[in-house]
């Protein structure tokens, strides 16, 4: 009896921490903690704003923004695009708020973005799943819900703009035509018979890593930085890069910091004047060398 | 005489920052004929890519008039603008911007069938372009496992894949090595002319710029 009672309690004591560990995970709100550079904003409506960057909502206004777009770069069938739009599905990965404005209430967001259009239509390659890296911004719409300003959503949106119809794979007219569904809503039914290219789901090999670099895109000027945008596997290092510099500098001596602040100028302008993919892996490569040398007090000047 | 596929008239733009305003083109007159391929020269900072971006109609914030093919361009609204970019334009970047998860077959056809090509049609003219530069045998490699020369080769057959009456190319071969920057830009020039479009090339390179038809040189926000 005695023993019991020790088990019982020890299981309520459990079910209460579980309890409190629920609460607060459930009051965090979403996480920022992949970024590694720039200053978090803490104004009081940060919270907010980084729900709003994963909210249901703003994937809802993104996926409504990539068809209109795609149907104003197509130059028509905006209707069928709208409707068509109802049956496809948005996901993002790693949403992050960059930064907020506390005046407008608007919110720099950036993730890597996925749409999937549902059977019976696809693009350019039988593709029926879409991806990029996108930034966005979510802002209040003068109290008429939100606005959202979409940005390096290209490499969507451009195929999205070729759109359609496709069959289930049996024997069909060699035609593909380049109408988008008139019924969306018929499509996951009745696919049209008029057309015959079989969507080639993309494998998981496929699927891009989803890696951004360090710094906000939007914002990119020089060689370097455009090379690093648009290439994950340098992203990747930048993003490792900048882990590492600021892991430094947060426990640098001051004559650490020092070294690490002006190697950091050169290496941005030699990275800049790099001709290709390669020079750029390599510069960042020997650049956490170089971090790792004045860390450990190994680092030498070049001559 | 035909009409010019471009013409702009007392182009401007400022760019503001705090209390710092800076002229970055101060009314520059142009105009390229059909089939013309001109070389726009300038120091970097000179607003060569300016000029491009605004005649690309990629921007707004400019004053003064923007004729493409004979219509007023400069007060489009969205919808008018990315028609005229479709329809009348080919853009070659100095980095490719290819879409990384399709071919260089795919990339090629894409813009065709974006502006309603058949796509058996849009295949064969994509295949075309490639093999003309030398791509045939790489028709179904992603970017990324293209080379930097590869790369641009299939940014130019792009560019051209739709017969635009004019291409604007922004330092098209900066990216490349010197030798293949040659041959990437004779291909490119031989390509324009076969397809007889026009083009404005912004350029530091005066080599380049002597294998163009005219030159033009942008110098403190002015044309020369």
């Amino acid at each position: 009896m005695r023993r019991l009672s020790w088990t019982t309690i020890g299981l309520i004591a459990a079910l209460v921490l579980l309890v409190i560990l629920v609460a607060y995970l459930a009051t965090r709100g979403n996480s920022d903690q992949d970024k590694l550079t720039n200053p978090r904003v803490t104004t009081e409506g940060a919270s907010t704003n980084d729900k709003s960057c994963a909210s249901n909502g703003t994937y809802e206004l993104i996926k409504r923004e990539l068809f209109r777009r795609a149907a104003q770069l197509r130059g028509s069938d905006q209707g069928a695009y709208d409707k068509l739009a109802a049956y496809a599905v948005v996901r993002m990965e790693n949403p992050v708020m960059e930064s907020a404005d506390s005046s407008t209430g608007a919110a720099n967001c950036s993730g890597s973005l996925s749409l999937d259009l549902p059977p019976g239509v696809a693009v350019v390659g039988g593709r029926r799943t879409l991806m990029a890296d996108v930034d966005y911004t979510i802002q209040p719409a003068n109290g008429n819900g939100n606005v959202v300003l979409l940005r390096n959503a290209d490499a969507i949106i451009a195929p999205l703009a070729t759109l359609a119809r496709t069959a289930e794979p049996v024997a069909q007219v060699n035609e593909v035509t380049n109408e988008v569904a008139p019924e969306a809503s018929q499509q996951r039914t009745a696919p049209s018979a008029r057309s015959v290219e079989v969507p080639a789901i993309p494998s998981p090999s496929q699927k891009p890593a989803g890696t951004r670099p360090s710094f906000d895109c939007a914002n990119a000027r020089t060689r370097g930085e455009t090379e690093v945008c648009s290439d994950a596997g340098l992203a990747t290092l930048d993003r490792n890069m900048a882990a590492q510099y600021n892991r430094s500098v947060s426990t640098a001596s001051p004559e650490q910091r020092e070294l690490l602040e002006q190697t950091r100028d050169r290496f941005l302008r030699y990275r800049d004047r790099c001709p290709n993919r390669q020079c750029i892996g390599d510069a960042y490569v020997g650049r956490m060398r170089e971090i790792r040398d004045i860390m450990e007090g190994r680092w030498q000047s070049p001559r | 005489m035909s009409e010019p596929v471009l013409i702009t008239n007392n182009l401007r733009r400022r760019f503001t920052q705090g209390e710092v305003t800076i002229e970055v083109l101060r009314g520059v007159d142009l105009g390229i004929q059909p089939g013309e391929i001109v070389a726009l020269l300038g120091p970097s900072g000179s607003g060569k890519s300016t000029l491009l971006q605004a005649v690309g109609l990629l921007e707004g914030g400019f004053e003064g008039s923007i004729r493409l093919a004979g219509e007023e361009a400069g007060s489009l609204d969205d919808d008018g603008r990315t028609r005229i970019r479709r329809d009348l334009l080919g853009f070659v970047y100095q980095f490719h911007h290819l879409l990384p998860e399709f071919s260089a077959l795919e990339n090629v056809i894409l813009p065709q069938l974006v502006r309603g090509a058949e796509p058996d049609a849009a295949r064969e003219r994509a295949k075309q372009l490639l093999g003309t530069l030398g791509l045939s045998e790489r028709l179904e490699h992603r970017p990324s496992k293209l080379s930097g020369g590869e790369q641009q080769r299939v940014a130019v057959a792009r560019a051209l894949a739709n017969k635009p009456p004019l291409v604007l190319a922004d330092e098209p071969t900066g990216n490349l090595d010197e030798q293949t920057a040659d041959t990437v830009f004779a291909e490119f020039l031989n390509l324009v002319r076969g397809e007889g479009s026009a083009a404005l090339v912004a350029t530091h390179n005066e080599r380049l710029a002597a294998r163009m038809d005219r030159v033009v040189r942008l110098h403190e926000g002015r044309l020369q």
